[in-house]
């Protein structure tokens, strides 16, 4: 018989590592079992289960068949035009929560592309089939871009750091740049001029935000205070 | 094979109080199980094991059942598929049952090379229920195998009629206070970590001389289930320790008690109750033998049939609520499984189960050669373990999500260095990826 060097306990004859602590086991006086049968099989059972497959293709059928029927009523009966932009609403959300299900692995980057793509296919039907001012080039396309970029920042971020206080100093950055976009792409589809107001505001308020933060990240003295000061 | 029975003739069951809320936990990945294991001195022969499974049916006729939904409640109704299967075991147990595999059954039957296991769902029994089956099963197959085994202790005669007592719902029998317990506890502290796959369940079972247990048990003037307990509740106090959290929560470990004891009751069903013990780190540092101590007295105080019945009272009290009672069983079964994943196990950092001394017949000890009690996996608790002694030995099995055996390790070390032997085995190095 064998006993872990590490943890003391006898061990199973012929185990070839301690199971508590993966120590080796090395024990000159026990020859090697060939064919040794350990206490449990080596076979692995996963039970069938309904697969993700299953339930994308049922909810997709319970959405597709009322959408279908009112797209055709639409065409035939109305001449409004309203129900594409409802069909197309679920277009995108079956694109945003149900489309990433179908996925063995999921690529973060490559899904969150995909939805940006579906997002503003959706705001051009708008554009095609309502007025045709130039909100989609000077609003919709610059803030869906802006948002797909900053997107994929926080994913690189969030895979890079765990930490709280960046994340958070990244959140509050993020929420600057869009009021930034979103103002300057208003401005200037409305009135025709730059004009950032209000961003200034939301800047002062995010910077020093964002510098307490990242300073909290970096001083652990600070860090340590924070949490005696402000324990809950 | 479907045989088609009259309805009339087809005998059910109401799911007792504690089976209740199990049907309403069941997920696709996740089951309320647990499973017996004997290792015998000779390899099984599953034809042989098939045989005594039918033979021992008619004499349990609460285990001859499937699940089936009312409108109201989940009902258990007899089983019209012949026997339950006989499987050849795996390296991941205790999984998920689905009521309609299996051909219906609530328990599997297993073998591997020298080994019988039997896993339970926990609405058909619990341990005490469970072990009776079990070891009547190992012993009409020991009789088919050629020895000659005589009835008595767990073994149960076959030839015998049920008796209707054994199909009692013992709940509702003996409740009759008119005071309920109320059992809110702080939120327990619970081990974190990397976790097995979905299906995959790191079981260790440490196997422990009876005798050298008793004797430190007896140095501190308590029993086995109470120093082990004490020692389980110690490693996990000291894991906390280690993480050096600013504000450290209340370790806390839940102890199913058998009930049968206090109303005399035969039941093979369900008929247990849940003490829940803990210690608050806040307070102050624990060593081992105040956490000895503390959880005796607890146990001595709570363990006496007026609070048993004011307990289960509280828990009769969620069936007999007309809200509850006119809700459909979907709606039902949604809000145990919320409540459940939200709050089921919040309150206890582990669970240990003790069914105690298995005793069979003199002539089938020789043929048996280890016995042991594998308790299903928990949804957030790091440690589920279920003790059973059976002649000199105590075989103390974890039942682990996690990957790293980081509480095993500590709490057989911890006995290692009270000078107690532990030999171990396990089916980790099988599943250690967790890939298959």
């Amino acid at each position: 018989m064998s006993y872990c060097v590490n943890c003391g306990v006898e061990l199973e004859k012929g185990c070839p590592d301690c199971p508590l602590c993966d120590t080796p086991v090395i024990n000159p006086k026990e020859k090697p079992i060939e064919n040794k049968k350990f206490v449990y099989p080596e076979t692995i059972n996963i039970p069938s289960s309904l697969s993700k497959k299953y339930w994308v293709f049922l909810i997709t059928m319970i959405i597709l068949i009322p959408n279908l029927v009112m797209l055709i009523l639409n065409a035939l009966f109305f001449d409004n035009h309203v129900f594409p932009y409802i069909s197309g609403g679920f277009a995108v959300a079956w694109i945003w929560f149900l489309f990433p299900l179908l996925w063995e692995k999921i690529m973060p980057m490559l899904i969150l592309a995909i939805d940006a793509l579906a997002l503003l296919t959706y705001l051009y039907t708008f554009r095609i089939f309502g007025d045709d001012s130039g909100w989609f080039a000077l609003v919709a396309l610059p803030v869906v871009i802006v948002m797909w970029a900053l997107g994929n920042g926080f994913i690189f971020l969030f895979k890079k750091t765990k930490r709280k206080s960046i994340r958070t100093a990244a959140v509050l950055g993020a929420i600057n740049i869009m009021s930034f976009v979103i103002e300057i792409c208003l401005n200037m589809f409305y009135l025709g001029r730059l004009q950032i107001p209000v961003s200034v505001i939301v800047t002062a308020c995010c910077v020093s935000l964002m510098i307490f933060f990242i300073v909290l990240a970096k001083s652990k003295r600070l860090n340590a205070w924070v949490s005696r000061k402000f324990f809950m | 094979m479907k045989k088609k029975i009259p309805l009339r003739q087809r005998t059910w069951y109401k799911l007792d109080n504690a089976a209740k809320v199990f049907p309403g936990q069941n997920s696709s990945s996740w089951s309320n199980v647990f499973r017996l294991s004997a290792t015998l001195t000779e390899k099984v022969n599953p034809e042989l094991l098939e045989k005594a499974v039918s033979m021992v049916m008619p004499r349990f006729p609460t285990f001859d059942v499937r699940m089936r939904a009312g409108f109201f409640w989940h009902y258990l109704e007899k089983n019209p598929y012949g026997i339950p299967p006989v499987l050849p075991d795996i390296a991941n147990p205790c999984q998920r049952f689905k009521w309609k595999e299996n051909n219906g059954y609530l328990f599997k039957v297993y073998y591997y090379e020298k080994r019988i296991s039997v896993e339970f769902y926990h609405s058909v029994t619990d341990g005490y229920g469970g072990s009776c089956f079990f070891m009547t099963l190992v012993a009409v197959y020991l009789r088919l195998t050629g020895k000659d085994i005589p009835c008595g202790d767990s073994v149960f005669d076959i030839n015998e009629k049920p008796k209707p007592e054994e199909a009692e719902d013992s709940y509702s029998e003996n409740c009759n206070s008119k005071a309920k317990a109320k059992r809110m506890q702080k939120f327990a502290y619970h081990f974190k970590g990397e976790r097995f796959p979905k299906h995959f369940l790191g079981v260790t079972t440490g196997y422990i001389p009876v005798s050298v247990i008793k004797e430190k048990a007896k140095e501190h003037n308590v029993t086995v289930t109470e120093y082990l307990a004490a020692i389980l509740l110690f490693t996990l106090y000291n894991l906390q320790k280690k993480e050096n959290k600013r504000k450290e929560k209340p370790v806390g470990i839940q102890i199913p008690v058998n009930l049968r004891s206090f109303f005399g009751s035969t039941t093979l069903r369900n008929f247990m109750l849940c003490y829940t013990f803990q210690i608050d780190p806040n307070m102050g540092e624990y060593t081992l033998p105040e956490i000895i101590k503390q959880l005796s007295l607890y146990l001595r105080f709570i363990n006496n049939e007026k609070e048993v019945q004011a307990m289960m009272k509280g828990n009769i009290g969620f069936e007999k609520n007309p809200v509850m009672r006119i809700l459909p069983s979907v709606l039902k079964d949604f809000g145990i499984s919320m409540v459940y994943k939200i709050a089921g196990e919040k309150q206890t950092s582990c669970l240990i189960t003790n069914v105690g001394v298995l005793k069979a017949p003199k002539e089938m000890e020789n043929y048996i050669e280890k016995l042991c009690l594998i308790t299903g996996p928990a949804m957030i608790n790091g440690a589920r373990c279920g003790v059973l002694s059976y002649k000199d030995t105590l075989a103390f099995t974890f039942s682990n999500i996690y990957k790293d055996p980081v509480i095993q390790r500590e709490f057989f070390t911890t006995l290692i260095k009270l000078g107690i032997p532990v030999k171990i085995e396990s089916n980790r190095h099988l599943i250690k990826g967790g890939e298959n």
